[in-house]
């Protein structure tokens, strides 16, 4: 039973330098089972570099990553992919000579299915972001909103136990956000866990149940978004005048 | 019957496409004899050399410049076995083939290990083709520069690989390894590891991100684009009859082997087979013309290396205009003309696009 309240995920006193630079200094982070939790902060605060040592991008300088009671700190990331977590990119990164469907299928293709299984799971996956006219095109073809949706959907083809979503929402209109919201409370509701690096503050304020604030590479304040919302010091270093953008 | 139509439904179209190929290039020889079939060997040749390169610079997208050295391992492991220990060169194919995948995934591993891209890739390729051309070269066990020679055997039969000149049993050998080397390369390429390699290609970070090892993949294209190499080397020992240094691991070698590929389209299933269909005639031609020139072009009469430059040009040019290779530009304008009748009059995914 205590295994099932761990959290699904603990970053714990996670500390990375490029050229003495401190990108991030002991951050503290923790994901609970079933919860959408956001980071937020202002550019360079460190929240991609954060993702990148979850994910297995670049090791950590110290620290500990704790995933599903597994310790995969330092580990490179297929493996902890593998493990379960699923991750996205900021910058869109398709596998441009592939068509949708089929940068879907070498997600797919992870689960050790067979062939014919994969390509209808990757084939499903297709039509549930929405892709799914775009199925027989080439990836590199298709125009930004579609490709954070492919980022996505290949992500979810892993069947990923953590989902981390790294600007999934931004260069976004908002036209185009609601629909890729309901996708991620479906997501939410088949029961993923989701970690989200987002600036789209009413878009954090909608999903997460819990969120992280970072400054300077520094864990500034955690808590729910009623809390965040509050604090002074969050208000102070970034969100006022986020919400004054996303007022206006 | 029915069973068998639905079979061949589901067949995969590039199979279709080789069982075609093969039948049409295994009555070949019903036409081709003399010189002509010898020009049709040299075609298979570079053709299974070229798709077995393909696998590696095109759909891996790692670019070699030195896949002499598999090709050269390829011949000196079978010469050495069969000139000093009696094998059957079948057998040297195969321990050639092995060797030389060792050593493609040896050297790729280095390469790869210390992320070494682009030109500097290219050129580890090449070095290490001609460290192995300047080891051999000065190595007493495979006789320095002198090489080896193919022990001329009267009762030669199938095992000992060799058969009377002019006979079309090097054809069908040559189409036999280049058939093996298609169906290798499709299968892998519908599978799931044909997947990941291109994926890797594309994209490592995001390939790795899906769970893909990249390391593990790229060494596998290497791995057996090196060990497909050198099956191409035991067949020329046994057809030219001999081997030294420079005809095995020289650089012109790899060029040979990387040109129709290029001419092609690489990355392409057929374009290695279609630029050998192109490029050995084309060699033979202008070599013909510069030897036996028409009486405009009387002045061509001797001048050696006059037939190279010929050829370089139409290289040339064919590049300037057909960059994605001849195989790789039809297939692509026929891709481009599909989708713009596909193409939804509607909205794209999104009004914006601001890349």
């Amino acid at each position: 039973m205590s295994e099932q309240q761990a959290p699904l995920l603990s970053a714990t006193g996670v500390t990375k330098s490029f050229a003495g630079l401190h990108a991030l200094t002991d951050v503290d982070v923790t994901v609970p089972r079933g919860h959408i939790t956001a980071i937020i902060g202002p550019n360079g605060a460190g929240k991609t570099t954060l993702f990148n040592v979850i994910a297995g991008s670049m090791p950590p300088d110290s620290g500990r990553v704790v995933f599903d009671g597994t310790d995969i700190t330092g580990w490179p990331a297929h493996r902890v992919a593998g493990a379960g977590l699923a991750r996205t990119f900021q910058l869109m990164k398709p596998f441009e000579s592939l068509s949708v469907r089929d940068n879907v299928l070498v997600a797919a293709f992870q689960r050790g299915t067979r062939r014919d299984d994969a390509i209808a799971a990757a084939e499903e996956i297709v039509e549930r972001v929405g892709l799914g006219r775009w199925s027989g095109q080439l990836a590199g073809e298709l125009p930004t909103a579609g490709r954070k949706r492919l980022e996505l959907a290949r992500a979810l083809a892993l069947q990923p136990k953590l989902l981390l979503l790294d600007e999934v929402l931004a260069g976004l209109v908002p036209a185009e956000r609601a629909p890729v919201m309901e996708l991620l409370r479906e997501i939410r509701a088949g029961g993923v866990t989701m970690l989200l690096v987002e600036h789209v503050m009413a878009a954090v304020m909608a999903l997460s149940d819990e969120i992280v604030v970072l400054h300077h590479g520094m864990v500034l304040a955690k808590g729910t978004p009623e809390q965040v919302t509050r604090d002074e010091r969050v208000i102070e270093a970034y969100l006022g005048e986020e919400l004054l953008i996303a007022e206006s | 019957m029915t069973s068998a139509t639905q079979l061949w439904r589901r067949v995969d179209r590039n199979v279709k496409i080789l069982v075609v190929v093969a039948i049409g290039l295994a009555l070949l020889p019903l036409w081709l004899q003399g010189a002509s079939l010898e020009i049709g060997i040299r075609i298979l040749l570079f053709a299974m050399l070229a798709t077995a390169w393909n696998l590696m610079a095109g759909y891996a997208g790692l670019f070699s410049f030195g896949h002499a050295a598999y090709f050269g391992i390829g011949a000196y492991a079978t010469a050495v076995l069969q000139v000093d220990y009696g094998w059957s060169p079948w057998l040297g194919m195969l321990v050639g083939m092995v060797l030389a995948g060792l050593f493609a995934v040896g050297t790729g591993y280095l390469s790869f290990r210390y992320r070494l891209k682009g030109a500097y890739f290219v050129l580890t390729t090449f070095a290490f083709a001609e460290m192995l051309r300047l080891i051999f070269l000065h190595w007493d066990f495979v006789n320095e520069a002198i090489g080896f020679r193919v022990p001329l055997n009267r009762d030669a039969s199938w095992t000992d690989m060799q058969f009377p000149p002019d006979s079309p049993a090097y054809y069908y050998v040559v189409l036999g390894m280049l058939l093996a080397v298609l169906l290798v390369v499709i299968s892998l390429m519908r599978s799931r590891s044909g997947y990941y390699i291109i994926a890797v290609r594309d994209n490592e970070d995001a390939a790795a991100a899906l769970g893909v090892n990249p390391m593990r993949y790229k060494l596998y294209a290497v791995g057996l684009s090196g060990a497909m190499t050198a099956m191409g080397g035991t067949f020329y020992f046994q057809y030219i009859f001999f081997i030294d240094p420079s005809l095995a691991f020289g650089p012109g070698v790899s060029i040979q082997i990387l040109l129709p590929a290029i001419i092609g389209g690489m990355g392409t299933m057929w374009g290695p087979l279609i630029g050998a269909f192109l490029l050995v005639p084309l060699g033979e031609w202008t070599s013909g013309l510069v030897r036996n020139p028409p009486d405009v072009l009387s002045f061509l009469d001797g001048r050696a290396g006059l037939d190279l430059m010929i050829f370089g040009a139409v290289l040339v040019a064919i590049i300037m205009f057909l960059p994605k290779g001849v195989y790789g530009s039809v297939t692509h304008a026929v891709a481009v003309r599909q989708q713009r009748r596909r193409r939804d009059p509607v909205a794209s995914v999104s009004g914006t696009s601001d890349e």
